[in-house]
C-alpha cells in the first residue's frame, strides 16, 4: 500500500495541462500515481485545495544581510514555503549589496538551513551604482544564477553595452528595470488624465518602451541575454514581442499586481497602490493587451 | 638597394604593415637577421647612416621602442636627437602640423614618431620631406613591433612561419601591436587567433582573417605561440573588465592555462608587463617558455634593418 494519499485535491500542472479533482499517491516522498479512489496508509483530505508543482519566485528581496531584524533568509524561505513557493532567487539589493563572490557564498550557506531551493542573483554593478562592472565571471562560478541591477536601470548605454557583451562570455542572464531615469523622475503613478487630475507626477509608458527598445538593440549587438525586469505597459510588451521576433534573447517578467490591478486602484490616494513600476491605465495593462 | 626576390625595396616610410608587400617584408626581416649578429650590429664601421639625422619624436612614454631606435640609429652611424615632448613646444600648445613644419625646416632624414592619435605619423609623412617611421600611433599600428616579433619567431621556428598557430590574447581593442601583428602574421601564413573578453575585442574582428575566442581553454588549443598583450590599468576597474582578480582568473597566462596550448608552446609579450594581471611571473621569467628578452634583442636588430632599408630607398631616388 502507498505511504500517503492526498485525496480530493485540485491537481494543477501547467506542464501536462492537467487541472482536475483527483487523488495523489506518494511513496518514499515521490509521487507515484495521480488517479481516483486511491488508498494509502496515511490519508490527507485536501477538500478541493490546489496541489501544484512548487512555485518559483525569481525576485525575492530579503532582509539578510543588513536588516535581519525584519527578515532572514530562513524566515523568508519559511514564508515562501507556506505560500507554495519552493524555489526563490534572492535579489542583490541588500546591505551590503551582493556584489562579491564571498556574499554569494554567504547566501548559499544560509540556504542550507532552509527547506526550499534558494538561489542568488548577483549585483550587475558594484554597489548597484549602475556604472562599475562586478566580477560576473567569478560570481557565476561561485553559483550566482543571474545578475540584476536591483530596482534601478543602467542608464548609461555604453555601460549597458559593455555589461551585455561581458556577460555574454559567461552566458549569464542579466536583468534590469526598464525605465528612463530622467523621464520617470519623481513619478509615483502612470501618466494619464486620471493621475494628472489627482496631481500626481506620472511616468509615461514611453519611459519603459524607450529603455526596452534601447536594451533590445544592445542585446542584439552584443549577443547577450537580458531579462526586462517587471514590465508594466502595453507598449512595453509590444516592444518585447518585436524584439523576440528578431530572435533577440530578451524576456520579461511581470508582477501579479500589474496583471490584476490598474491605476484606478489608487482611487482616493491609496498610497499602497502607488507602485514602481506604476499601475497603468485601465486599458493599457499588459495582461489586457494579450491577443 | 636592398631587395628580395628581385623586388627592390622602394618604401619611403614605415607607417603600417599594410603598406608593405611580401618581398618588402622579406627584405626587412633578412636585414634584421643580418643585424642580429652582434659582430655586425656593433661593428665599428658605422657608415650606413653616416651624416644622417634621426629624430625620435615621442608624444607618449616609451622605454624599449625609443631606446632601441636610438641605439639602432647610433650603431648605423646616424646623429640621433631625442625630442621629449614634455620639454618641447608641444606643451605650450603647438599643433602637430606646426611641430612638423618646425622639424622639417631642420631637415631630419628620418623621423621616428609615437603619438596617441591614430594616423598622426601618416599625417606627418605627408608634411615632411624625410622618412617617417611609425613607432606606435593610437590604436592603429605598431609595425616595427610586429616585425621584431616575426624576427623573434624566425629565430625559434626557422624561416618559414607558415602554419604556425598563434594566439594573441588580451586587450585587442586598444592594441596597435595586435593590429600590426594580425596583418603581418597573416601575410606570413600563420593561423592567427584572438582571445579575450568580448569587451576587449572589436565587434567584427572575425573579419580580419582571424578566429575569435572568448575563453583561453578553446582559444589556446593547439597553439605554437601565445602572445600576451598589456592590459592598461584604467581598463580593469569596472569599465571593460571588473577587476584584476577576475581578469587574471579567466585570461591571465599562468602554467595551468599554458597547458591548453601545444606542448612546448612559446610565450611572447611586447612589454611592459603587468605581472599578475595578464601574465604570471613564473611564466614570464621562464627562459624555456618566454621569448620576451629575445623580443627586445630583435627590436634593435629589426630597427637597424628598417632604418637601413628606408635610407637606401631614399638615397636611390635622390
Amino acid at each position: 500500500m502507498t505511504d500517503l494519499v492526498i485525496k480530493n485535491a485540485r491537481v494543477m500542472d501547467p506542464e501536462s495541462g492537467r487541472d482536475e479533482i483527483a487523488d495523489i499517491a506518494i511513496q518514499n516522498g515521490v509521487i507515484t500515481d495521480i488517479a481516483h479512489d486511491l488508498d494509502g496508509a496515511e490519508i490527507i483530505d485536501a477538500h478541493g485545495l490546489i496541489a501544484a508543482p512548487g512555485l518559483i519566485d525569481m525576485r525575492v528581496s530579503t532582509g539578510e544581510p543588513g536588516t535581519e531584524n525584519r527578515e532572514t533568509i530562513v524566515s523568508a524561505a519559511a514564508a515562501a514555503a507556506s505560500g507554495g513557493v519552493t524555489t526563490i532567487i534572492v535579489t542583490p539589493n541588500t546591505d551590503p549589496v551582493i556584489d562579491d563572490m564571498s556574499l554569494i557564498d554567504f547566501i548559499q550557506g544560509r540556504a542550507l538551513e532552509t527547506d526550499i531551493n534558494v538561489y542568488v542573483s548577483g549585483a550587475l554593478t558594484k554597489n548597484l551604482d549602475g556604472e562599475t562592472m562586478t566580477e560576473i565571471g567569478l560570481m557565476s562560478e561561485a553559483g550566482a544564477v543571474m545578475f540584476s541591477n536591483g530596482d534601478m536601470p543602467v542608464s548609461d548605454a555604453l555601460i549597458m553595452r559593455r555589461l551585455l557583451a561581458y556577460s555574454a562570455r559567461y552566458n549569464a542572464l542579466i536583468s534590469t528595470r526598464p525605465f528612463d531615469q530622467n523621464l520617470s523622475k519623481g513619478a509615483c503613478a502612470h501618466e494619464s488624465d486620471f493621475t494628472a487630475r489627482l496631481g500626481l507626477i506620472g511616468e509615461p509608458s514611453a519611459s519603459e518602451r524607450i529603455t526596452i527598445d534601447r536594451d533590445a538593440a544592445l542585446t542584439e549587438l552584443t549577443g547577450g541575454r537580458l531579462l526586462i525586469d517587471m514590465i508594466s505597459s502595453r507598449e512595453g510588451v509590444e516592444t518585447v514581442r518585436r524584439a523576440r521576433k528578431r530572435d533577440i534573447d530578451l524576456s520579461c517578467s511581470v508582477s501579479i499586481n500589474h496583471l490584476a490591478l490598474n491605476e484606478m486602484d489608487i482611487g482616493d490616494y491609496r498610497t499602497f497602490a502607488k507602485l514602481n513600476p506604476p499601475l497603468r491605465g485601465g486599458s493599457t495593462g499588459p495582461f489586457r493587451s494579450r491577443k | 638597394m636592398a631587395s628580395s626576390y628581385g623586388y627592390p625595396f622602394k618604401q619611403q616610410h614605415c607607417l603600417s604593415i599594410s603598406q608593405f608587400s611580401r618581398p618588402d617584408i622579406e627584405t626587412l626581416l633578412s636585414l634584421g637577421e643580418h643585424y642580429l649578429d652582434l659582430d655586425v650590429q656593433k661593428s665599428p664601421d658605422r657608415t650606413i647612416l653616416a651624416g644622417k639625422t634621426l629624430v625620435n619624436l615621442f608624444f607618449e612614454n616609451s622605454t624599449r621602442t625609443q631606446k632601441s631606435f636610438e641605439i639602432a640609429g647610433r650603431r648605423l652611424g646616424a646623429d640621433v636627437i631625442n625630442m621629449s615632448v614634455a620639454g618641447s613646444s608641444v606643451k605650450k600648445g603647438e599643433t602637430l602640423l606646426d611641430t612638423a613644419a618646425t622639424l622639417n625646416a631642420m631637415n631630419p632624414d628620418i623621423l621616428v614618431v609615437r603619438h596617441n592619435a591614430s594616423g598622426a605619423p601618416a599625417l606627418l609623412a605627408q608634411k615632411l620631406s624625410g622618412s617617417v617611421v611609425n613607432a606606435g600611433d593610437g590604436m592603429h599600428e605598431h609595425p616595427t613591433q610586429a616585425l621584431l616579433d616575426a624576427l623573434t619567431l624566425r629565430r625559434v621556428f626557422g624561416e618559414d612561419l607558415g602554419g604556425l598557430r598563434i594566439a594573441i590574447c588580451g586587450d585587442i581593442t586598444h592594441s596597435r601591436v595586435a593590429r600590426s601583428n594580425v596583418q603581418l602574421l597573416n601575410m606570413l601564413g600563420c593561423e592567427v587567433r584572438l582571445v579575450g573578453p568580448p569587451t576587449l575585442i572589436p565587434s567584427d574582428a572575425d573579419r580580419w582573417g582571424v578566429d575569435v575566442f572568448h575563453d583561453m581553454e578553446t582559444g589556446l588549443e593547439g597553439c605554437d605561440v601565445v602572445m600576451m598583450l598589456r592590459l592598461q590599468l584604467e581598463r580593469m576597474s569596472g569599465a571593460f573588465v571588473p577587476s584584476k582578480r577576475e581578469y587574471f582568473h579567466f585570461y591571465g597566462l599562468d602554467r595551468a592555462k599554458l597547458t591548453y596550448a601545444k606542448d612546448g608552446a612559446k610565450v611572447m609579450h611586447p612589454g611592459p608587463m603587468n605581472r599578475g594581471v595578464e601574465i604570471s611571473s613564473d611564466v614570464a621569467d621562464d627562459p624555456h617558455l618566454s621569448l620576451i628578452t629575445q623580443q627586445v634583442e630583435s627590436g634593435v636588430a629589426i630597427r637597424m634593418g628598417i632604418l637601413h632599408a628606408l635610407s637606401d630607398a631614399r638615397d636611390d631616388i635622390a
